[in-house]
C-alpha cells in the first residue's frame, strides 16, 4: 500500500535544510541510515584497530606488547565492540537505507523512534567506550561477560557497568530500528509491490528485523540479570542464574550472528543478480528458505553451551545441522544466478564472489563446532575463533563490502574508485585468509581462546607469526578502503554517479543518486512494478520492442 | 497467479516454524525454564503477527497519521534514558537529570509533526543523468502529477511557517 | 581416550564431507567464471526451477539426517563411557577437581589425598593429577569462585566447572604418559596461566602413591 501524501490542510512545521540539524534531527530513514553507518564505520576502524593490538601482542610467545589487563580489555571490547556496536548496526543500517526505497515506500514507518534508536546506539556506544578512561579501566570479561565472573564481587571496576549500560542502550536502539524497517516492508509498500515481488535484499531484513524482535529482548533481559549482580553479587552463587545468564545471553548470541549476516547475504544477491544480468535464481525457494533459516536459528542456542554439561546436546546439535538445509539452498540460487551468465568483474561483484567460497568455510567448520564430540575438543579454542570469524569477517564483511561498494553511488551520488577499489579488494582476501586460516590448526593444537600470550614451549608460535602478519595486511586493506573513500568525496565532480550505474533490478535505481527527501517525486517517479526486478523487466521490454519481428 | 500472500501470515508463518521447534525441544527432555524461555520468544512473535494484522486493518490507513519532519525529541528522549540509567551506576542524581532532557522531549515532541494530512516540501535533489522512465503507462504520470500537487502546496506550506515564525519573534 | 578416539573419527568424516562439499562448490563457482568468457549472449530466461530446487532441498535434509544420526551416535558412545552411573567397570578412582581463580585442587576420595600447586609463568610448579593408567576415573568438576573449564587437549576432552554445581565425566587414560590440562574458560586476570598435568602411572604406582 503506497503512502498518499496529499496535502489539503494548512501547513504546520516543515523540515531544516541546514546542517547539521538537517542530519541529526531529520526524520530521512536515508539520512539516519547514513549516520547509522557512519557512526559504525568509524567504530569498524576503532575495533580492528584494538584488534591489531591484539594481534601484535600474540606474534610471539612470552611477548609484553601489552599487558594482561589490557589484553583482556581489548579482546572485550573488540569482540562486544565489533557485535553489539558494528556489524549488527551496519547490517540493520543497510536495511533502514534500502528497504523504504526497495519497496517504493516515501519514508520509513515511524521515523522519530527511528531516530531515537539511532542516539540510543550512539549515547550507549559512547558509554561503552567511556570505560577505557575510569580507573579499572574497560569491561575485560570478554563479550559474553558470564556470570559470576561480570558480577561485581570479580569485576568491580566501573567500566563493566558502563559496559552494560552502554550495550543495553544500543541493542534497544537495534530493536527499536528493526521495528519500523519490518513494519515499512510489511505495511507500507508501494501499490503493485506484492509481498512476492519485494527484493531479495527486502525479504532478507524481513527475517533479519523478526529475529531482533524475537531474540534482542533476551539480551536486555541478561544484561539486566548482569546489573543485579553488579549489585547484589550473590544471586550468582545460585547455579541456576549463572546457567540462566547463559541461556539468556545465547539465546540472543547465535540469532545476532545470523543478524549480522542476512542483510549482507542479501546484498550479495543484489549484487551477483545485478553484475550477471539476470534475475536472482529461485526468488521462492531463496525467500523460504530466509525465513526457515530464522527460524532455525532461534533454536540452536545452546550449541554454545555443549561443555556446561548442562543443556540438551542433541536437540541443539540437531537443529544446527538442520541449518544446512536453507545455507545449501541459498548457496544453490547463488550459483545458479551465476553459472552461464555474462558476468561483469566489477568490484562489489569481486567481494561478493570472494563471499561465496570464504563464507562456505565459516558455514562447513560450523557444522564441526555443532557436533559435541567435536566441540568438546574445539569450544573455548582458536578453532571456534577461526571459525566465528570466517563467518563476521571473512564472510559478512565482504558482504557489506559488496554492498557498501553497489549502493555508495545511490546513497551519494559518488562513484568510488576502482583502482584503490581493486587494491582494497586482493588485500582484504589475502589478510583474512592468512589471519584466520592458521587460527583452525592453533585451536586443533590446544591454543585456548582469550589468553593474553603463551610459553614458548607449547609450539604455537609459527601459526601466530603468520596470523598476525595477516592481519597487518589486513589493516593495510582498511587504509586503503579509506583512501578510496578520501579519494572519492575529494575528486567527487569528476566521479558522478548515474542514476543506475550499474543496470541494477531494483526500485532504488529508479530514482536520482542520492535519492529525493520521499524516495520518489516528479522527476523520478515510481515506475510499473511487474516482479521482484520492475528494471530489468522494464529494460527488456525496451529490447523487445525494438526488436523487428 | 499466486494468491496474495498477506504480511501478516509471513509473521505467522514464522511464529509457527519456531512453535513447532519449542515443541520438539519438549521431546529432548531440555529444562523447562529454558524451554519456556524460547516459548515466551514465540509469543512475541505472536505479538509482532498480531500489530501487523491491527495495523494492516487501520481503516483509516496511512492519511490518518501525521508525518513527522524532525527528530529533536529523538536525541532528547535517548539522552533522558542514558540519563537515567547512568543514575543506577553513578548515583540516583543524575536519574533527576534525566527529567530535564525527557521534558523537553516531550515539549519537542508536539511540534514537530504537519498537521493531519499537510504534506511535507518534497525537495529535488539534482543529479547528473535524470533518467525519463521507460514504460509509458498512466502510474507513472499520475504519481508525478500527484507529487507535484504536493510539491506546490507544500512549498506554500513552508512560506507559511517561515512568514509564522518570523512573526513569533517579533 | 574414549573421546580422543571418536573425535579423531567424527573429524576425519565431517572434514571430508567439508572438503568434497567446497570442492564441489569451489569447482561451481569456477565454471561460472569460465563461461562467463563465452561471446554469446546469454540466453537463459528460466529464473526458478522448483522441481530441482525441491528435489535438492530434499537430498539436502536427507545428507543433514546422516549427520545427525552417526553425530549423535557418537555422541551416545562417548556418554556411555564417560557417564557416572557406570558400574562395568567401576571407577577405580574418583577425583573431586575444584578450579579456582587461579589453579586446580584435585581432592582423592580414598585417603583424603589432596593435590594442589602453583598455576604460574613456565608451568614450573603446576599442580599434577595422578591417575591409573588403564582404568576408569570419575571427576567430579566444581568451582569455588567463577566458570572455569577443564581441558586436557590431547585427550579432546572439556568439561565446565561451575560454582554450586558438579559435573562428573568419567575418563579411561588407556597408557601411562603425562599430559598438559587448561583452563578453557575466561576466568580473569591469570587464566592464560592456568595450567596443570595429568600423569597417568600403572596401576600399582598409583596404588602406592595414593596411600603414601
Ligand atoms: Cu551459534
Ligand atoms: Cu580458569
Amino acid at each position: 500500500m503506497t503512502s498518499r501524501l496529499t496535502a489539503t490542510e494548512p501547513p504546520g512545521p516543515q523540515p531544516t535544510h541546514e546542517p547539521p540539524r538537517s542530519w541529526l534531527a531529520s526524520t530521512d530513514h536515508k539520512r539516519i541510515a547514513i549516520l547509522t553507518l557512519g557512526t559504525a564505520l568509524v567504530l569498524l576502524f576503532a575495533m580492528g584497530g584494538l584488534a591489531l593490538a591484539m594481534r601484535t601482542q600474540l606474534a610471539q610467545p612470552d611477548s609484553d606488547f601489552v599487558q594482561n589487563d589490557t589484553y583482556n580489555q581489548l579482546f572485550t571490547m573488540h569482540g562486544s565492540g565489533m557485535i553489539y556496536l558494528v556489524i549488527t548496526p551496519m547490517a540493520l543500517a543497510l536495511g533502514l537505507y534500502l528497504v523504504p526505497l526497495q519497496v517504493g515506500s516515501p519514508t520509513v514507518a515511524a521515523p522519530r523512534t527511528t531516530m531515537l534508536g539511532y542516539w540510543l546506539y550512539v549515547l550507549g556506544a559512547i558509554a561503552v567506550l567511556s570505560g577505557f578512561l575510569t580507573a579499572g579501566g574497560a569491561a575485560k570479561e570478554g563479550w559474553t561477560a558470564y556470570t559470576p565472573l561480570s558480577s561485581a564481587r570479580f569485576a568491580p571496576n566501573v567500566g563493566t557497568d558502563l559496559w552494560i549500560l552502554g550495550n543495553f542502550a544500543s541493542s534497544l536502539g537495534m530493536i527499536l530500528i528493526a521495528g519500523t524497517v519490518l513494519w515499512t516492508v510489511l505495511l507500507k509498500r508501494a501499490r503493485g509491490m506484492t509481498m512476492l515481488r519485494v527484493p531479495v535484499f527486502s525479504w532478507a531484513m524481513v527475517a533479519t528485523n523478526l529475529m531482533v524482535l524475537a531474540a534482542f529482548p533476551s539480551l536486555l533481559i541478561a544484561l539486566g540479570l548482569l546489573a543485579v549482580g553488579r549489585m547484589s553479587p550473590d544471586v550468582f552463587s545460585s547455579n541456576v542464574w549463572n546457567i540462566g545468564y547463559q541461556h539468556l545471553f545465547w539465546f540472543y548470541g547465535h540469532p545476532v550472528v545470523y543478524v549480522m549476516f542476512f542483510p549482507f547475504v542479501g546484498a550479495v544477491a543484489e549484487v551477483l543478480a545485478t553484475f550477471a544480468r539476470r534475475r536472482f535464481f529461485g526468488y521462492k525457494a531463496t525467500v523460504l528458505s530466509l525465513l526457515a533459516f530464522a527460524a532455525l536459528s532461534m533454536s540452536v542456542w545452546g550449541h554454545h553451551m555443549f561443555t556446561t554439561g548442562q543443556v540438551a546436546d542433541d536437540y541443539y546439535s540437531l537443529t544446527s545441522i538442520a541449518l544446512l538445509v536453507p545455507a545449501g539452498i541459498e548457496y544453490f540460487a547463488m550459483l545458479g544466478t551465476i553459472i552461464g551468465a555474462r558476468l561483469r568483474f566489477s568490484v562489489p561483484m569481486l567481494f561478493a564472489l570472494a563471499f561465496i567460497p570464504q563464507f562456505l568455510v565459516g558455514g562447513l567448520t560450523g557444522i564441526m563446532v555443532a557436533t559435541p564430540v567435536l566441540d568438546y575438543q574445539m569450544q573455548d579454542s582458536y578453532f571456534v575463533v577461526a571459525h566465528f570469524h570466517y563467518t563476521l569477517a571473512a564472510g559478512s564483511l565482504f558482504g557489506f563490502f559488496a554492498g557498501f561498494y553497489f549502493w555508495f553511488p545511490k546513497a551519494t551520488g559518488i562513484m568510488l574508485g576502482k583502482g584503490l577499489g581493486h587494491v582494497h579488494f586482493w588485500l582484504m582476501v589475502v589478510g583474512i585468509n592468512a589471519t584466520f586460516l592458521p587460527m583452525f590448526w592453533l585451536g586443533m593444537e590446544g591454543m585456548p581462546r582469550r589468553v593474553a600470550s603463551y610459553l614458548p614451549t607449547d609450539g604455537f608460535g609459527t601459526l601466530n607469526f603468520i596470523s598476525t602478519v595477516g592481519s597487518w595486511v589486513l589493516g593495510v586493506a582498511m587504509l586503503a578502503f579509506a583512501a578510496n573513500l578520501v579519494v572519492s568525496i575529494v575528486r567527487r565532480r569528476t566521479r558522478r554517479a548515474a542514476d543506475n550505474p550499474w543496470e541494477a533490478h531494483t526500485l532504488e535505481w529508479a530514482t536520482s543518486s542520492p535519492p529525493p527527501p520521499l524516495n520518489f517525486d516528479a522527476a523520478h517517479p515510481l515506475p510499473p512494478i511487474t516482479s521482484f526486478t520492475p528494471l530489468l523487466d522494464l529494460r527488456r521490454k525496451h529490447v523487445k520492442d525494438r526488436e523487428p519481428t | 497467479m499466486n494468491p496474495a500472500l498477506k504480511p501478516v501470515l509471513v509473521v505467522l508463518g514464522w511464529a509457527a516454524f519456531n512453535a513447532v521447534l519449542v515443541l520438539l525441544m519438549l521431546v529432548y527432555g531440555e529444562n523447562a525454564l529454558f524451554i519456556g524461555m524460547y516459548g515466551a520468544a514465540v509469543g512475541l512473535a505472536l505479538l509482532v503477527a498480531g500489530a501487523v494484522f491491527l495495523g494492516r486493518r487501520d481503516p483509516a490507513g496511512q492519511g490518518r497519521r501525521t508525518v513527522a519532519v524532525a527528530s529533536q525529541s529523538g536525541l532528547l528522549f535517548a539522552l533522558a534514558a542514558v540519563l537515567a540509567g547512568a543514575g543506577l551506576i553513578f548515583g540516583y542524581w543524575l536519574t533527576g537529570f534525566a527529567i530535564i532532557p525527557l521534558l523537553a522531549a516531550l515539549a519537542r515532541q508536539r511540534k514537530e509533526v504537519l498537521p493531519r494530512g499537510a504534506a511535507p516540501a518534497a525537495t529535488e535533489v539534482s543529479t547528473l543523468h535524470s533518467q525519463r522512465p521507460q514504460g509509458g503507462d498512466g502510474g507513472p504520470v499520475a504519481k508525478g502529477v500527484k507529487a507535484a500537487t504536493a510539491t506546490v502546496v507544500a512549498a506554500k506550506a513552508a512560506g507559511w511557517w517561515r512568514r509564522r515564525r518570523r512573526s513569533s519573534r517579533t | 581416550m574414549q573421546f580422543r578416539q571418536v573425535f579423531e573419527d567424527i573429524f576425519r568424516f565431517e572434514i571430508l564431507l567439508a572438503a568434497g562439499v567446497f570442492a564441489a562448490i569451489a569447482a561451481a563457482l569456477l565454471l561460472a567464471l569460465a563461461l562467463s568468457r563465452k561471446k554469446s549472449g546469454d540466453r537463459r530466461r528460466r529464473d526458478s526451477h522448483p522441481l530441482v530446487e525441491g528435489g535438492y532441498a530434499l537430498v539436502l535434509a536427507a545428507v543433514a539426517g546422516v549427520i545427525v544420526y552417526i553425530t549423535a551416535s557418537a555422541h551416545d558412545e562417548v556418554r556411555e563411557a564417560s557417564t557416572t552411573n557406570r558400574t562395568d567397570p567401576a571407577p577405580a578412582a574418583e577425583v573431586k577437581v575444584t578450579a579456582f581463580q587461579w589453579c586446580w585442587q584435585f581432592d582423592y576420595a580414598r585417603n583424603d589425598k589432596t593435590v594442589t600447586g602453583v598455576c604460574s609463568e613456565k608451568d614450573r610448579k603446576l599442580p599434577t593429577l595422578i591417575v591409573p593408567a588403564g582404568q576408569p576415573v570419575k571427576f567430579n568438576l566444581t568451582s569455588s569462585d567463577v566458570i572455569h573449564s577443564f581441558w586436557i587437549p590431547d585427550l579432546a576432552v572439556k568439561m565446565d566447572a561451575f560454582p554450586d554445581h558438579t559435573n562428573s565425566v568419567t575418563l579411561t587414560f588407556d597408557h601411562p604418559g603425562r599430559w598438559l590440562g587448561r583452563c578453557a574458560e575466561f576466568c580473569g586476570p591469570y587464566h592464560p596461566s592456568m595450567h596443570f598435568y595429568v600423569r597417568a602411572v600403572p596401576p600399582e604406582q598409583y596404588e602406592q602413591w595414593v596411600q603414601a
